[in-house]
């Protein structure tokens, strides 16, 4: 059975989106809903988006080679992209994601033998004052990830709580309102 | 127009020409990677960065002047990409500048630092443009020379890491091998396949430093794909054809036309130690500009395979060599049992105008009705008008009767630039345009322009606004149709379209203020068809574009090779045949006691009836006239590889002749083209790219030869002979045999199954394809240029040996 | 404090109006943003005004694009065609991936509806009745609450047909990234919107004349559209009263690294760093040596008495040899090595190279990036920094587009004020300083 054949409503949403004329617009949104479901997007789905869409899976394999959030290998149920630049690495990113590595005993494009978890580097997250910067597959950040919220984080995961779900120690202010200075 | 100085020559040249045009015209030179002729300009690979200044106007509306009263100019503060920059009144450009030559330095060193050195054994060497421009314009002194003890030494690249290692041998294709290390994005072959042919195969994969060329479709389309080993620059995309054949300096070039089909396009034959390595697009502007099919490039493969270098003669029922005087000897004998007016003399459609001359000459002369060419049509193409390619351009809408893409695959290109509204572009002295800033990537095409029509859905239907499927042998019904919605009258059935298709291309048709017609080889079969097509451009305006099964057909009909009456090519009648060039279907040679073939090589049908058979030239090593279907005259130049002994038609028939005793009209080409310019005005003397040549001929419609059986043979652009270059066979794969659904139950074949297909030019493997788009009770097989077109009886052999 | 322009966050006279709610609960429902004067700006200029006067006004204001380069925004919006018959389009450009930028980020978590207010009033002054906000793709939260945003704005009237009884429609839609800075670039994001892959396009055609699906269109960043609502409301005169010369307003600074608060302040446009980051970021966790001024690809400065007391502006940063960027202000710690922050930084570039053009592909992330690698890891060889910029001039000026001048800027602020680390790290195999872990 193809991937979006029980998404037909999902599809004609994501379609009005863009114009009639331009189906390709949706190769995101497409691509998108493949790596979120099953963790990495196969040749067969990229297939299935070329029809979809009207364009060769050459030209869908172009798009989304260009991106870093799409995956062509299969990652972990939690996937976790740790930011590796300058703010970030100036909040101790680079020891984060060695820790990170020896905790799990996998490097990027792995996962561990249980399925639970693959990391990815990527670059600047947008969250820059609370380095450093986890994110989970999709989810809202999780931030100033240091030791003590680290464990929490990996160990709610494992527990197979809900990210929203997770206490993590600490504070990690915001500092974006003039009250607060 | 506008006017400019570069460097110290003031020139003009029309608005919107590029930077680097306009460098190119003045004379100047500047390298680049990624821009090509006939592709849009992208400005990608940097190399062709210079300084470029405007003059300003005051608010006054005046030019800014500088202290000597001339227009003041304000330099760019970067230097500019001379192929995506566009000209400007008063502009100045600097090529020789410093900074100039600093910045292309550094340009091709960036260019070099990943590229790996295998020039001695890549096929590119020597016609590299990477190795050019980098000798050129890569030693920038400052920084390539390195102090060591005191000692100056010269260093072609700063670079001193590993190169980037990636995948060296990749085959695309049967034909098409790439490199990825020797790849320099300059992303021409990926922008050729959308913007040319109109096919999104291949891309860049990754992005950044990681970027390769890549594709999903194994094997990569075959159609027009191998024009991408032309236009890369480096040896990153090349012709397995041709891989490790030679290096390039070696290569024998020949520049001469390709005759698979009729739109003749230029090519250069490559040859060494006499034979065919290589074909390679030549330009032709207005013709096929730098591109070719692909069974022009890669379908050379047969020219090398057994060729004959003497006579072979019937001995105790075996074929077996022998000298040119016994050959006359015996033909003397066997002649003198046939009355001249049953001798029938065919040439294949492939032969130049001074062959058809010389055929037609002697058949005058012998007095036989029976002679012809190759897939000559039952309707003459001659009858019709003749339109060139870029008169299509010039329309606004093309009705289209056939499949382009297979009967003359050139010209499906030019529909994709119809379709995009491209018109040629200006000419400079360095004649195109490198960077034609009209074209612009994913450039729309607009299918209102397009209404086509076939026996079975086509390349072109995806690009056309309105397109239909008519059974084989409605094609008359269909141009009746459209005559009647033109008229505004009822309309008659035309099996398989619908008639809304029908009225909505009439009225397009009539609502566009220039149009063309295009017609294939199902129209060319059908006299009445074809009368209506021509009526139908007569009463309504529009050119026509014939595409004749026969690549020479316009040529050979106007040298007077079109029958009249007679037994024509592959039609029984004859009691000696003289077939030059090619066989006909077996039934042809019934009732025939002489039968003498002058072929290149041999194959089954002469391997199996032959009496005689003279070795010949193929048409890359024939001199002669050919005529375009656009009626274009072009000639051809022999490329050195026939074998010592081989014979053009002329030679051959004279040998016969002389066998039979008789005047022969013409010894050699010189000869055979004196008659024709005597006759019929055709040029001596003809400039390289040739020239429009349209006398009116007006020949009457054959009846012979009546459309009989539901087998139904495709055109295809491939040709039977080049089947016997594995290469190309693999490329093919398995002859597919196409049945509607319905009639392969009622049959009892099923999709995949095996059989084996008897037609009248011998019995061949197939596969059953089903496909429910083309019409029911029919049965269609390509038909590799052999009886494009017609519907042939046929039987069905499936596996276990009965027929279906 | 009265005279003069506002410059300074302690002027009485300032008041903050893009981050106004950024942190309050509920602040992105419609009913808070209602109740705190929503969408008065949107019927004020769809009801009382046309077209041609809101570009007018946004002209007068002096607003500068948010978005990194400080182009006029009314300048530009007069640039898109009238009467063309076409559809044309506004995209808002919320892609924020320059290193050391987050301020875009509340304004689409915590105050959707003036990101969307913003689109109508753009949209409206360039007739055009779709809008596209591109939004990057880790920005899970921003796209929730923009989704549920345009939802409610929809149900209520505030998007779609005839607004405030105009005549005016306006349709907005999302479209999210998926991981690369270039499509930041406004070419490359509508090649991205439209499904290709994310290469910066040729210009011309300017997206003024071609832009979204062939059609004229407007690029601009999420603060500056979102500082469009305060000048219609408050009027081009409230808004220049702020900054000195052609830098006019409030902008939105931001502030990461070791300072006691990092976080974004809505400020006047012209306050000094040293206000920025003593009074309102609370002063430095630790001695500083540097400062990169407004984000990654910005040349970092010393942090001197001299550069503290610059007026943060396009004018004043230029003048010391730098740029305002997107005003996001990184610290660097005297115990980090710029040959490392640097590396990293260059890095970041390789990665997020498209590959389209040579310079960048080979220079930045093929050359550059690998020489920077051995001089970091203490491999370097004399010579090293004068091939280093010799390669950044055969870079600089001559890609496709500035993403690999934003690559090299950075470098060359590190050479012209810390050429000593490098030195040192090529004399020495190792860095100048050497700090302990940065991990809390
Ligand atoms: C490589 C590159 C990345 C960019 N990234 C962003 C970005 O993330 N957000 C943004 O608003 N502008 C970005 N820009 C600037 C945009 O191209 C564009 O100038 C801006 O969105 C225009 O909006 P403005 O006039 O409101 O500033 C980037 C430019 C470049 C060259
Ligand atoms: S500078 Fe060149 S390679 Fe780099 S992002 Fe721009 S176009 Fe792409
Ligand atoms: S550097 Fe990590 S989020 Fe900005």
């Amino acid at each position: 059975m193809g991937f979006f054949d029980d998404k037909q409503d999902w599809l004609e949403i994501v379609f009005r989106n863009y114009p009639p004329e331009n189906r390709r617009a949706a190769v995101m949104p497409l691509l998108r809903k493949v790596q979120q479901e099953e963790g990495y997007v196969s040749e067969e789905r990229i297939r299935e988006i070329a029809e979809l869409i009207g364009t060769t899976p050459t030209q869908v394999r172009g798009v989304m080679s260009f991106y870093s959030y799409y995956q062509a290998v299969p990652t972990g149920k939690y996937h976790l992209q740790v930011c590796a630049t300058l703010s970030c690495k100036l909040a101790g990113a680079e020891e984060l994601w060695d820790a990170l590595r020896a905790e799990l005993g996998i490097g990027p494009g792995e996962v561990t033998p249980d399925g639970l978890f693959s990391i990815q580097k990527v670059e600047c997250l947008g969250a820059c004052h609370v380095g450093p910067v986890v994110q989970v597959n999709d989810e809202p950040y999780v931030e100033c990830v240091t030791k003590e919220r680290l464990k929490a984080l990996l160990e709610g995961l494992r527990a197979g709580k809900r990210l929203e779900e997770i206490e993590l120690p600490g504070p990690c202010g915001h500092h974006v309102r003039e009250e607060e200075a | 127009m506008v006017r400019l100085r570069i460097n110290d020559r003031e020139i003009e040249v029309p608005e919107g020409t590029s930077v680097l045009d306009a460098v190119f015209h003045a004379g100047y030179d500047v390298p680049y990677f990624c821009s090509e002729r006939y592709l849009s300009p992208v400005g990608a690979c940097r190399m062709c960065l210079v300084k470029v200044g405007t003059p300003r106007k005051g608010p006054d509306g005046e030019w800014i002047k500088d202290e000597d009263g001339r227009p003041k100019i304000f330099w760019f503060p970067k230097l500019m990409a001379a192929c995506t920059t566009r000209v400007s009144e008063g502009m100045v450009v600097d090529t020789l500048a410093d900074e100039v030559k600093k910045a292309q330095a550094g340009m091709v060193e960036f260019t070099l630092e990943n590229h790996p050195l295998d020039c001695p054994v890549c096929d590119k060497g020597g016609a590299c443009e990477l190795q050019d421009r980098a000798y050129e314009y890569g030693l920038f002194e400052k920084y390539y020379t390195e102090t060591q003890n005191g000692l100056k030494s010269v260093l072609y690249t700063r670079y001193a890491f590993t190169r980037r290692h990636a995948d060296k041998h990749h085959k695309l294709s049967e034909f098409i091998v790439l490199d990825r290390e020797r790849c320099i994005h300059c992303k021409r072959c990926v922008r050729y396949f959308e913007e040319i042919p109109g096919e999104e195969v291949l891309d860049f994969i990754e992005r950044g430093v990681h970027t390769f060329i890549g594709s999903e479709e194994w094997p990569l389309p075959t159609g027009f794909s191998g024009n991408i080993t032309d236009i890369c620059p480096v040896g990153a995309l090349l012709d397995l054809t041709a891989r490790f054949r030679a290096r390039n300096w070696e290569f024998e070039r020949t520049p001469t036309f390709d005759l698979t089909d009729a739109a003749m396009s230029a090519i250069w034959v490559d040859s060494r130690s006499g034979k065919i390595e290589r074909i390679r697009a030549r330009e032709h502007p207005e013709l096929n500009e730098i591109w070719i099919s692909d069974a022009a490039r890669f379908g050379h493969g047969w020219t090398k395979e057994g060729r004959l270098s003497r006579p072979l003669l019937r001995k105790d029922g075996k074929l077996v060599e022998a000298s040119f005087e016994e050959a006359a000897a015996f033909l003397a004998e066997r002649l003198a049992a046939v009355k001249p007016e049953a001798v029938g003399l065919y040439l294949a459609a492939d032969g130049t105008m001074e062959e058809g001359y010389a055929f037609a000459e002697a058949a005058r002369v012998l007095g036989t009705p029976h002679y012809g060419f190759e897939n000559a049509t039952r309707f003459p193409v001659s009858t019709l008008p003749a339109a060139s390619f870029i008169d299509l351009l010039a329309s606004e809408f093309a009705l289209v009767v056939g499949d382009p893409a297979e009967e003359m695959p050139v010209l499906y290109l030019r529909l994709q630039e119809f379709l995009k509204g491209i018109t040629p572009a200006p000419r400079y002295f360095h004649g195109t345009p490198i960077a034609d800033l009209r074209l612009e990537e994913y450039m729309p095409r607009r299918p209102e322009r397009l209404a086509t029509f076939a026996a079975y859905p086509t390349r072109l239907f995806a690009f056309a606004g309105v397109s239909g499927v008519y059974a084989p042998g409605s094609v008359a019904a269909l141009f009746q149709a459209l005559l009647a919605a033109m008229n505004g009258k009822r309309l008659p059935e035309v099996p398989g379209v619908p008639e809304e298709a029908v009225r909505e291309a009439a009225g397009r048709f009539l609502e566009a203020e220039a149009r063309t017609i295009v017609v294939g080889a199902d129209v060319l079969e059908d006299p009445e068809a074809a009368e209506l097509a021509g009526e139908i451009a007569r009463a309504k305006g529009a050119h026509v574009i014939a595409m004749p099964p026969a690549a020479n057909a316009r040529g050979l009909e106007l040298a007077g090779l079109y029958p009249e009456k007679g037994a024509g090519f592959g039609e029984a009648g004859a009691k000696a045949v003289v077939y030059a060039g090619a066989t006909p279907p077996a039934e042809a040679l019934k009732g025939a006691s002489l039968k003498v073939f002058a072929l290149p090589q041999l194959d089954a049908l002469a391997q199996a009836e032959a009496d005689l058979v003279l070795p010949t030239k193929t048409y890359y090593e024939k001199r002669g006239l050919v005529l375009n279907a656009e009626g274009r005259l072009l000639e051809l130049r022999p490329a050195p590889t026939a074998p010592p002994e081989a014979m053009d038609g002329i030679e051959a028939l004279a040998f016969v002749l002389e066998a039979l005793g008789r005047r022969v009209p013409a010894r050699s080409v010189l000869e055979a083209r004196t008659r024709l310019h005597e006759r019929l005005k055709v040029p001596l003397e003809l400039p390289e790219e040739g020239t429009l040549f349209r006398p009116r001929v007006r020949l009457p419609a054959r009846r012979s030869g009546e459309a009989g059986g539901t087998l139904y043979l495709r055109p295809t652009m491939w040709r039977a002979r080049m089947l016997r270059d594995e290469r190309v066979r693999r490329a093919l794969g398995e002859t597919p045999l196409f049945v509607h659904p319905e009639t392969a139950r009622a049959e009892g074949l099923s999709e995949g199954m095996r059989v084996e297909v008897v037609t009248p030019y011998g019995q061949a493997p197939a596969v059953v394809a089903l496909d429910g788009r083309i019409a029911p009770g029919f049965f269609q097989l390509p038909g590799y240029g052999r009886g494009t077109g017609r519907r042939v009886g046929f039987r069905i052999l499936v596996p276990s040996g009965g027929a279906a | 404090m009265s005279e003069g322009p506002i410059v300074s966050g302690r002027d009485p006279r300032f008041e903050r109006t893009l981050y106004a709610h950024v942190g309050k609960p509920d602040a992105h429902t419609l009913d808070y943003y209602l109740s705190h004067g929503g969408y008065e700006a949107a019927k004020k200029a769809l009801t009382q005004m046309t077209p041609d006067e809101v570009i007018e006004e946004v002209k007068r204001s002096g607003l500068r694009g948010r978005g990194g380069a400080g182009f006029p925004t009314g300048l530009k919006w007069s640039f898109m065609p009238k009467d063309d018959g076409q559809q044309h389009y506004i995209i808002m450009n919320a892609d924020e991936s320059e290193p050391g930028s987050f301020k875009d980020r509340y304004i689409l978590e915590d105050d959707p509806h003036q990101a969307i207010e913003g689109m109508i009033l753009a949209g409206y002054a360039i007739r055009a009745t779709k809008g596209y906000i591109y939004i990057r793709g880790e920005y899970r939260k921003g796209y929730d609450r923009l989704v549920a945003a345009i939802e409610e704005a929809y149900a209520r009237g505030f998007l779609g047909k005839n607004l405030f009884g105009s005549g005016f429609d306006f349709d907005l839609y999302v479209h999210r990234g998926a991981g690369a800075y270039i499509c930041g670039e406004e070419t490359a994001l509508m090649n991205s919107l439209e499904g290709f892959r994310g290469n910066p396009r040729l210009k011309p055609p300017f997206p003024a004349q071609k832009g979204l699906f062939g059609k004229p269109t407007t690029i601009n960043n999420v603060e500056t559209l979102a500082s469009v609502v305060h000048i219609v409301a408050r009027g081009a005169d409230w808004f220049a009263s702020m900054g000195y010369d052609k830098s006019k307003g409030m902008k939105l600074y931001q502030v990461s690294g070791p300072a006691k608060r990092p976080g974004v302040y809505e400020l006047p446009m012209g306050t000094t760093f040293r206000e920025l980051i003593f009074d309102w970021a609370g002063g430095v966790k630790e001695p500083i040596k540097a400062i990169i001024p407004g984000g990654s690809s910005t040349p970092m400065l010393p942090f001197t008495d001299e550069i503290l007391d610059t007026p943060m502006d396009y004018e004043h940063l230029a003048e010391k040899g730098s740029m305002l960027g997107t005003g996001g202000v990184i610290l660097i710690p005297e115990s980090v090595c710029v040959v490392d922050a640097i590396w990293n930084l260059v890095r970041f570039y390789g990665h997020e190279s498209c590959g389209k053009c040579t310079p960048c592909r080979e220079g930045v992330a093929g050359w550059l990036v690998k020489l920077l690698g051995q001089l970091e890891r203490g491999q370097g060889k004399p010579g090293d920094l004068e091939l280093i910029e010799d390669l950044l001039d055969n870079i600089e000026g001559k890609a496709f587009c500035p993403l690999a001048d934003a690559a090299v800027w950075p470098v060359r602020g590190a050479l012209r004020h810390f050429r000593h680390e490098f030195e040192h790290h090529i004399e020495e195999g190792t860095c100048a300083v050497h700090g302990g872990s940065r991990w809390g």
